[in-house]
Order: C-alpha cells, then sequence, then structure tokens
C-alpha cells in the first residue's frame, strides 16, 4: 500500500503538486488521468524518489522514502515510461537484465527470469539481440515492461507508456496489460490523459487538474457523478466516448 | 551474464587494454630520459657533462665543438642537448643543472641574462655570475654582434649605411626575431639609441627572415654578425655608428665548480679559449648552412684541423668519449627522401609517439574525471573550465620555460607536462558536454532502476557520453601531434628536432622532413580514433549508423 501525506512540490513558483494526503490499495490499478501539466506525472515521480518533495512524505508498504530506502525501494517497483526508457547502447536482452546484472544474480537466474518476464510480455525472443533502435515502438515498449517485471516488483509505475504508440497496437496493448496486471496482482499506478485508457485500465481514477485531485472514483462516477463541471467538460472532450463505458 | 554483459564489458576492456599498452609505452621510454637529464654531480659512478645549444646554426655547431672537445679528455660520459628554444630555455636548463654549460655571448649575458648597467665591466660580471653559481671562459675569440642588414642593392639606392640613417626612411620594413624584440638590448634600446620613426615590427623565426627579405616582403632585418647568409644573401650590415651594441664575444658559461669536478675536461674545453676568431665562425657557419655535413662532422673537421697547429691539451683515451654522443639532427642534405627516412626516422617517431601517446594518456586519465565532475557540478564547472581553458592561452614556449624551473630539468618530463596540459580542456569540455547531452528521461530510467551512482556512470553515462569523450581525446591527440613539435625547443626530441634545425638553418628541405612525418602522424592519429569508435562504441552509437539515440 501507497500513502502520501501533504506531500507537494513546486516548480518556480507554479505548485505542481497541491498538498496530497492519500493512499493506493494493494492489488488495484490506479489511472492519474488530467491534461497537460495537472501533476500526474510530478506526483508519480515523487513516489520513486525521481523528485524530491518541498514538504511532505511518502510511505510504500510500511516504508518511508528517504535517501537511505529509496534505493530498495526502487529494486521493489517497476517504472514504464514512454518508448519503454530503453537504454539506446544496451540491446533489448541487456536493457531487461540490467539490474539483474548489477545485483550480481547468478546466471541461471537471470535466464530463467528473463525467459519468464520475455513470455509475459510476449517479446519475441528472436529480438533480444537487438538494439531499441531497430525495434517498433510496440516491441520497445514490451522490452520496457519486460525490464520493469524483472525484479517482480509488487509496484508498478507506468508514466503515459502507451502515448507514442499507434491506435491499433495501444488498444492490444492496453487489453493485454490489464490481463497481465489481473493475473499478477500487481499494484499500479498508471499516468494518462487518454479516458479510453483510463476506462480499458482503472479500477479506480484520479482526475487531476492544476495539481490537485479534482475527483476520484470509477468511470462511472465521473460520467455520472461529476464533482465539477471541469469534469463534465474533460469528459466530453474526449469524444467518441460510449454513453455506458462503465464496468 | 555473459552474453549480456559482452557489449558494455568488451568495449571497457578494450579501452583499458589499450591505455594500459599506452601507459606500458611512456613508462618506458620515460625513465630512459629522465635518467639521462638527470645528470649532476651527484653521479659518480660515470660523470655526466650535459653541453647545452641553442636554436640557430652557430650554437649548433659550437655545442657539438664543446661535446668533442670534453669527451676527448676521456673523463665524462658526455651528452648534447642541442637547439633549446632560446636564451630563457637554455638559462633555466644551466640554473637547474639539466644542462652543465653552453655557449653564451658576452653581450647577452650583461644585458640581458644579469641586466648590468655596463655591459663591459668585468668584474661586475664575474660578482653577479659568481652569485648564480656560474662562471664563463676567457673569450673564444669571435664578436657575434647582433647587427641590422638591407639588400646591398636596396641599401645602395637609398644611401643607407648606417643604423642612423634608416630614421630618414619610416617606410621601411622591419622584421626581427621575437627574441631581439623583446631583448633589452636589443630593439628598446636601439630604437631609443637611434630615435628611429619605427613601430614595434613584426617577430620573426631568425632562419626565416632571409627569405622574406630576399622576397622582398622585408627591408631590415637583425642578423648575427657571424652570419653566413650575409654573405650568401648579398646583405648590407649596417654600422652601428651610435654603438649600440655591447660586445658579443663568445665564452663558455658554465655552472662554477666544473673546474673541479672534471679538471681534464676542463682543461680541454679553456683550451678553446682564443681559437675561434670571426671568419673562422662565419665559415663553419656557411658550410653548415650550404647543406650536406652535418653539425658533428663540422666541429670534428675544425678540431682536427685545429689540432695540427696546436697539439691537443688533453689526450684522453677515446673509450669514455662515444658513450653519450648525442645523434645529429640533421640527415645530410641530399633529396626529401634521404631526409625524411634519415638515420634519426625510428628514434623521432618513437620519441613524437611517447609525446602524444604520454600526455594524452594523462589528460585522458585527468580529463575525464574532471569532465565528470563538471556534469554534475554547478560549481565545478564554472572553476575548471575556464582554468583548464586558461591554461590553452599561455604560450607554449612561456610555459615550458615555466615548467623548467619548476622540475629543474629538460626533457621529457616538461615537454610531457606542458603537452598534457594543453590536451586537459578538449577532453574535459567533451566529457562534460556528452554527460550533459543524456536525455533526462533515461537518467530518470536508471535511476529508477536502482542502480547506485557508480552503476549509472559506468553502466549507463559513460557508454552513452563514450561517443563525445572520444572526440575529446581525438581532438587532443591531432593537437598534441601538432604541439608535440615545440618539445624539441627544450631537448624532448620528436620530429619538431627537424623543424627546429631546419628553422634554424632555413633549409626547407629539413623542415618538410619534420612537418610532412607530423601531418602523417595526425592522420594515422586520426584512422585510430575512427577504428577505436567502431571497436568501443556500441552499434546504435556509432557515427555510421546515422540513427542517433532519441
Amino acid at each position: 500500500m501507497i500513502r502520501t501525506d501533504g506531500l507537494c512540490r513546486a516548480f518556480g513558483g507554479r505548485q505542481a503538486l497541491a498538498p496530497l494526503s492519500t493512499h493506493f490499495e494493494r492489488g488495484r490499478v490506479t489511472v492519474l488521468l488530467g491534461p497537460s501539466g495537472c501533476g500526474k506525472s510530478t506526483l508519480l515521480r515523487l513516489l520513486i524518489g525521481l523528485l524530491v518533495p518541498d514538504a511532505g512524505s511518502v510511505e510504500i508498504d510500511g516504508v518511508t522514502l528517504g535517501t537511505a530506502t529509496v534505493e530498495a525501494i526502487r529494486h521493489r517497483t517497476g517504472y514504464v515510461i514512454q518508448d519503454g526508457g530503453l537504454f539506446p547502447h544496451l540491446t533489448a536482452r541487456d536493457n531487461i537484465t540490467l539490474l539483474a546484472r548489477h545485483l550480481r544474480w547468478d546466471g541461471g537466474r537471470i535466464a530463467a527470469r528473463l525467459a519468464t518476464v520475455v513470455e509475459l510480455a510476449r517479446i519475441d525472443p528472436r529480438l533480444l539481440d537487438q538494439y531499441p533502435s531497430t525495434l517498433s515502438g510496440g516491441e520497445r515498449q514490451r522490452v520496457g515492461i519486460a525490464r520493469a517485471l524483472l525484479p517482480d516488483p509488487p509496484l508498478l509505475l507506468c508514466d503515459e507508456p502507451l502515448s507514442a504508440l499507434d491506435p491499433i497496437t495501444r488498444h492490444d496493448l492496453q487489453r493485454e496489460l490489464r490481463g497481465l496486471f489481473d493475473a499478477l496482482g500487481k499494484t499500479v499506478l498508471w499516468v494518462t490523459h487518454d479516458l479510453h485508457e483510463a476506462a480499458a485500465l482503472a479500477d479506480d481514477i484520479l482526475l487531476m487538474r492544476d495539481g490537485r485531485v479534482v475527483q476520484r472514483g470509477t468511470l462511472a462516477d465521473l460520467v455520472e457523478r461529476p464533482a465539477d463541471p471541469f469534469v463534465t467538460r474533460f469528459v466530453q472532450a474526449q469524444h467518441g466516448l460510449p454513453g455506458k463505458v462503465a464496468r | 551474464m555473459k552474453a549480456g554483459m559482452l557489449g558494455c564489458r568488451s568495449a571497457a576492456g578494450a579501452w583499458l587494454a589499450t591505455m594500459v599498452l599506452l601507459w606500458t609505452l611512456a613508462s618506458v621510454s620515460l625513465p630512459v630520459r629522465a635518467q639521462d637529464t638527470a645528470a649532476g654531480p651527484q653521479r659518480q659512478v660515470a660523470p655526466v657533462l650535459v653541453v647545452g645549444s641553442k636554436r640557430f646554426t652557430e650554437s649548433y655547431i659550437l655545442g657539438e665543438i664543446l661535446r668533442r672537445t670534453a669527451e676527448s679528455a676521456g673523463e665524462a660520459t658526455v651528452r648534447h642537448e642541442q637547439g633549446l628554444g632560446n636564451t630563457g630555455i637554455v638559462q633555466a636548463a644551466l640554473a637547474s643543472g639539466a644542462i652543465d654549460l653552453y655557449v653564451e655571448y658576452t653581450g647577452t649575458l650583461a644585458r640581458e641574462i644579469l641586466r648590468l648597467d655596463d655591459p663591459q665591466d668585468a668584474t661586475a660580471m664575474a660578482r653577479a655570475l659568481e652569485q648564480r653559481g656560474l662562471a664563463m671562459s676567457r673569450p673564444l675569440g669571435f664578436n657575434n654582434t647582433y647587427a641590422l642588414a638591407m639588400q646591398e642593392r636596396q641599401a645602395d639606392r637609398l644611401g643607407i649605411a648606417r643604423i642612423s640613417d634608416l630614421a630618414g626612411h619610416p617606410s621601411l620594413r622591419l622584421g626581427l626575431t621575437q627574441e631581439f624584440i623583446g631583448r633589452a638590448d636589443g630593439w628598446p634600446g636601439l630604437r631609443s639609441r637611434y630615435a628611429l620613426p619605427f613601430d614595434t615590427p613584426r617577430g620573426m623565426e631568425h632562419g626565416l627572415k632571409f627569405g622574406a627579405l630576399a622576397a622582398g616582403q622585408l627591408d631590415v632585418i637583425d642578423v648575427y654578425s657571424t652570419d653566413a647568409a650575409i654573405a650568401r644573401n648579398g646583405l648590407r650590415v649596417l654600422q652601428d655608428d651610435r654603438d649600440h651594441f655591447p660586445r658579443y664575444d663568445a665564452v663558455v658559461l658554465y655552472r662554477a665548480g666544473l673546474q673541479g669536478r672534471l679538471p681534464r675536461t676542463w682543461a680541454a674545453i679553456a683550451a678553446l679559449e682564443g681559437r675561434l676568431d670571426d671568419a673562422t665562425m662565419r665559415a663553419l657557419n656557411a658550410r653548415a648552412e650550404a647543406g650536406g655535413e652535418s653539425f658533428a662532422a663540422i666541429a670534428e673537421q675544425f678540431l682536427s684541423a685545429a689540432a695540427r697547429v696546436t697539439p691537443p691539451q688533453a689526450t684522453g683515451s677515446a673509450a669514455g668519449g662515444t658513450a653519450g654522443s648525442a645523434t645529429d639532427t640533421r640527415p645530410p642534405r641530399r633529396t626529401l627522401a634521404n631526409a625524411l627516412f634519415g638515420e634519426d626516422f625510428l628514434r623521432l617517431a618513437g620519441e613524437h609517439l611517447v609525446l602524444v601517446f604520454g600526455s594524452l594518456l594523462l589528460s585522458t586519465i585527468v580529463g575525464v574525471p574532471l569532465g565528470i565532475w563538471c556534469a554534475a557540478s554547478a560549481a565545478a564547472r564554472r572553476w575548471v573550465l575556464p582554468a583548464v581553458a586558461l591554461v590553452q592561452t599561455i604560450p607554449s614556449l612561456a610555459l615550458l620555460a615555466f615548467l623548467i624551473a619548476f622540475y629543474e630539468r629538460i626533457g621529457m618530463l616538461p615537454a610531457l607536462t606542458a603537452l598534457f596540459l594543453y590536451g586537459l580542456l578538449p577532453i574535459v569540455r567533451n566529457t562534460c558536454a556528452g554527460l550533459e547531452a543524456i536525455p533526462q528521461a533515461l537518467r530518470d530510467s536508471a535511476l529508477a532502476l536502482g542502480l547506485p551512482r557508480s552503476a549509472r556512470l559506468l553502466r549507463i553515462e559513460l557508454p552513452l557520453a563514450l561517443g563525445a569523450i572520444l572526440a575529446g581525446v581525438q581532438t587532443s591527440a591531432v593537437i598534441n601531434v601538432g604541439t608535440a613539435t615545440i618539445a624539441a625547443f627544450i631537448g624532448a626530441g620528436g620530429f619538431g628536432e627537424r623543424i627546429a634545425t631546419g628553422l634554424a638553418l632555413n633549409d626547407a628541405t629539413l623542415l618538410l622532413a619534420g612537418a610532412l612525418p607530423a601531418a602523417g602522424l595526425a592522420l594515422l592519429v586520426q584512422l585510430l580514433f575512427s577504428s577505436l569508435e567502431s571497436r568501443l562504441l556500441a552499434p546504435p552509437l556509432r557515427p555510421a549508423a546515422g540513427r542517433r539515440p532519441a
């Protein structure tokens, strides 16, 4: 379980995240939804110590995030960003196994775990010796997910990982990943500005604006019981949304 | 892990191997040179005497004459550090004990080195020398004074015979050596004594002035009165009608105590006093500049001819004589091919390589960490980058003179240090820029994986910045190949030896024979780094791949 207490951060006088005290349940997929600059990525980056908060604290599974604990917390957290955040000088295989090699796992353990995550992320093993620049966008994303899954972390933080993909690949991956998260029982925080994606993935949605949480609930809550006019506008702006999306 | 690590490990391995190779190269040749240069009274087993000379024909010849004479005493191993940059560098070498003696001129000594008010006051000079732990012999015979010279025809046409005549011709173009322009007994004193209407003229290399004068690009140049080029080029030496120039009697300047340490050697050298008159010296210079004969051969002939007139003072066995003989830098002047691949080619190439790659290795070892520090810290960036850039602006001869005083020796050590300092900037700057250019998303990914600082640096950041770092090292290497030619001015060898000698002799063939291999070496360095790039960089990062990481 993740708990934040008064967590906030400003950039150059602009409040990117207003003090936020909330929690995220184990085993659930929570989508942080909102327009650009609403603070959703800032929140995600604060949770894994990529940003230092101005005030407030983060507690993950009972451990408070701090300089002494951040590395251990990161080892128990998968982080996936757009295009997978792959290192261009490493092959797909080396990208996936980088952490394991750093932690000096033995070869057998690495090979076994590699086989598992490659299968989970549905990567063609023939692609493993290729460099990211020769993979397609979807393939790169799968490698990024496999890399995040390698240490079998209970928590996955995903920052718009599918934004750069074409609609079909994106649709397939959304369904596939939802199935994967359910099967593995991962706690997932997923950042997107796309209501369709939230609909496909979320157990729970945090709609954010200007560094604040505007409404928290299911998609049906947002559609049927909008907390304020912004929620209605945000939902309506994502046109083509069928009326009965609620899961 | 095997397959996985390969990309990273083999690259790092190759890099390491290259570095170890270079280090070995440097360390094998360094101690040898260092030991050579560590000549001094403290070495008792085989006393070593080091003769110095400056970078012009006459000084080379006199250096060889001193070397041969000292060898003939059979008392010490004698070496000749030839063609040291200028008076400042030779003085620093003498003061530090890197050389024991060389031929200096009384006028230079009084005005420039000791800064005496009256250059003719012999007692004042002796006292000033004693304070510095130095002494000088009686004059060797000739007076090689500074003088101004013009083309005979032009001087005739303008009616100029004396320096004071120049005052009426303010449009004349002067070309003087840098040393002459800067010396108290040179241009500043001359201009005020004669109230000459010229701005401070352009400084030129001594050997190049005669060509510029003949080509009509200069009208008046400074010469040494024993310059062979005066007669060869049909020059008129202007009369010093207001007695500005003091006498420049050639004397042997040496570290005090030499007589006591090597009495027979000193006796042999002292026997040279009064034996070289103006005509003799001019003839020896002319022979050297006519080409075809090495300085050593000319010195040898002079000494054996002299020996026929006067019996030698000391007839020591030849055994001790040949051991430390310096190889002469001058191949016979025949064709460029002969000059290029003369017998000194391998030695010069070896020295040049040690200079370039030894200093490059040091620059890399120091520069890469400095660059990493700069990339990590704004404060470091604010101080380190300007500091290494500042080093770049120090003129090479000034830096060398300073380093000679600092190390108290000439040769490889100060030369390597200077090249090391000059090589820092491209490496530090490129390392820093390469690291800063890594996209934030990749830094975040590396952080989010939970990799500590060292692992991020070694596994992610340095491999990603390696292309930029290699480019910086390459820039340093190419600059160093060129800059290494100045090492010859302080006796560190390399192809600069041919360039320095070629300049001193106005010998274009020899100049080319030094410049061409240096240029070839620069090309080789380029090739070496292209191949390093394709070996060390991960395939997607190679320039040829055409596709840069996002």
